[in-house]
């Protein structure tokens, strides 16, 4: 049994288009995804879908609302709301490729993966071989992204993702993956340098 | 179109008109109320006696009898206990349909149970139980009705309650059902049936009184005029007028009565509920009440009528437990106070019609192909359900 089989699942789809999908999960499950994070949804064909965390939604409902303009809650009926109650927290996930037959592709999957699929978080290993093989043609879905911090992502996938390489040894990838993120916005200087900002401020921590 | 408005219009300020009559009306009757109950509560001890000779003689009543405490004072919201355990149930039901394709009967009965003072969500508990076929028809073979099944649902509710308190509970452990404690006010049941289940509480109660558990019905915006039908015995027997029931159409409620007289937070002073019928039998629960402010503002009363067992009437620090506990947890829902847990017991509980649906499904997939049960719904209720 491979690592991905044993993993255990953060979510379960809730809707699902070819460019992106939408899990949910109990907010006892939450420690887990994180912003920026790789993970994957395996279809019944065995295909693996690829995508990274864009948005963790915690939704809300009337009750919540009546709650909220309270006075004073009691820890025990917050707890009732966050772990009892059936709302569901969301995870966005944009999806950046898939394999098939064991080979990753960067490219969006033919077909979208389907509501009840369960989602798992990629393990190192896991982004290493995905993150490094195209010359990181994936980022180009991230660069397309509208109306999201698409900065912060990338400083949040990069961190991630510069832990993992580096975990294996390989302190080459966050120098590459930047300068493919240099040629990609070449012809974007004001989002080129905001990137540039938000990656300089990673390198400090 | 499904409502002619233009008729609906033509007597809605008629309506209109005539529901502000009423309420003026209603005013002007606790207005001359509150002179009269000032007079009936100078002399308890003599209500009191009043309201015993009325019992004796009148065949039929429901009013307000004093306790203990001045039947005009109110009393200030008492601090919480920092730990203790709140146990909370409701229900509800489905009931048998002859126009459905199957006519079945379900109970669907939520339980919380809050354990105050660990930090942890509560424990949650969803009872459906499916009515046996012959449960779902009367002694005279009919259906069974709303009130039929409520009542199973209400003593289902209260016998769950009892199977939830475990001994790991933290006390004091107090239970809340929402409405009545007695379930005399099913007017519909009566005869065997309506003595057998009062019975049941009535054993229940005592249980629970040896185990030291506290219960109590919370009732929203409650209507009764318990108050009312107490001054009119203390009308008829000062002025010496022989003993009757009243049916007057006005009748100016407790809780009209009492709401400038208690504060928010506030409870109004303890009152046994004197209900007598003609096939009462001695096995039955003795109710005592108070009404509670749940408001947290003077300028809007809201009174809630708590109902508890006699024997937690008798035991002050019991009553004020129930007042603070019921108070605090109406005020978490602040802008409509309700008890938090009460609501959430119903949130678990409430049976919606594509949930209906679905049973009926599950059910006639049980039946062999060869069953002479049609599984068809009348033509009626099929077009009903045409879009």
């Amino acid at each position: 049994m491979s690592e991905t089989q044993k993993s255990i699942p953060i979510g379960k789809l809730l809707r699902a288009e070819n460019g992106s999908f939408v899990a949910g999960c109990r907010v006892r499950e939450l420690d887990t995804p994180a912003l920026g994070a790789l993970v994957k949804v395996k279809l019944e064909d065995q295909s693996e879908i690829y995508g990274l965390i864009t948005n963790i939604l915690i939704n809300d409902d009337s009750l919540v609302r009546q709650l909220v303009s309270g006075v004073s809650i009691p820890t025990e009926y917050t707890a009732d709301n966050r772990y009892n109650r059936n709302l569901p927290v969301e995870i966005h996930v944009l999806t950046v490729g898939y394999a098939q037959n064991g080979q990753i592709s960067h490219r969006l999957p033919p077909r979208p993966p389907l509501s009840l699929d369960e989602l798992h978080l990629c393990d190192e290993k896991e982004v290493r071989c995905f993150t490094s093989l195209n010359d990181q043609a994936y980022l180009r879905h991230i660069l397309r992204l509208l109306d999201q911090p698409v900065e912060e992502l990338l400083a949040a996938h990069f961190s991630q993702a510069k832990k993992a390489h580096e975990t294996g040894d390989d302190t080459t990838w966050y120098e590459q993956a930047c300068q493919k993120l240099i040629t990609l916005l070449r012809d974007d200087y004001q989002r080129l340098t905001n990137v540039l900002d938000v990656l300089t401020e990673l390198e400090r921590e | 179109m499904p409502i002619n408005y233009a008729s609906v219009e033509a007597n809605a300020g008629r309506y209109a008109q005539q529901a502000q009559n009423w309420l003026l009306e209603s005013r002007k009757t606790a207005s001359q109320l509150e002179q009269l109950f000032c007079q009936a509560c100078s002399d308890p001890q003599r209500l009191r006696q009043m309201i015993d000779l009325a019992q004796e003689s009148l065949p039929k009543l429901y009013l307000a009898k004093p306790l203990q405490e001045d039947p005009l004072a109110s009393f200030s919201l008492p601090a919480l206990p920092a730990n203790y355990t709140l146990l909370t149930a409701d229900g509800s039901q489905i009931v048998p349909s002859r126009h459905r394709a199957l006519q079945f009967g379900l109970i669907n009965i939520g339980i919380l149970t809050v354990r105050f003072g660990s930090g942890q969500p509560p424990a949650i508990k969803l009872i459906s139980e499916l009515l046996d076929h012959v449960e779902t028809f009367r002694d005279d073979g009919s259906l069974i009705g709303d009130d039929d099944i409520a009542l199973v649902r209400d003593l289902r509710e209260r016998s769950l309650i009892r199977e939830g308190i475990s001994p790991d509970l933290p006390r004091p452990v107090l239970t809340i059902t929402d409405g009545p404690l007695d379930i005399f006010y099913r007017s519909d049941i009566q005869g065997k049936k309506a003595q057998t289940a009062q019975k049941e509480v009535y054993q229940l109660d005592q249980q629970l009184e040896q185990e030291g558990i506290l219960s109590a019905g919370y009732i929203d915006k409650p209507g009764s005029a318990m108050l009312h039908n107490m001054l009119d015995v203390f009308n008829q027997v000062q002025g010496n007028v022989p003993l009757q029931q009243k049916s007057k159409k006005i009748r100016v409620s407790d809780r009209l009565l009492l709401a400038d007289r208690i504060a928010p937070g506030d409870r109004s002073a303890l009152f046994e509920i004197i209900s007598k019928r003609r096939e009462d039998t001695g096995n039955r629960l003795r109710v005592a009440f108070f009404y509670l402010n749940v408001s947290s503002t003077r300028a809007h009363p809201w009174l809630a009528r708590v109902e508890i067992p006699y024997w937690i009437s008798q035991q002050p620090d019991l009553v004020a437990l129930i007042h603070a506990v019921l108070y605090n947890d109406a005020q978490v829902l602040d802008s409509h106070p309700y008890p938090y847990s009460l609501h959430r017991a119903h949130e678990l509980a409430v049976v919606k019609q594509a949930e209906y649906e679905e049973i009926e499904n599950l059910l006639l997939s049980k039946l062999s192909e060869d069953s002479n049960i049609t599984g068809y719904r009348s033509n009626k209720d099929y077009l009903k359900g045409l879009k």
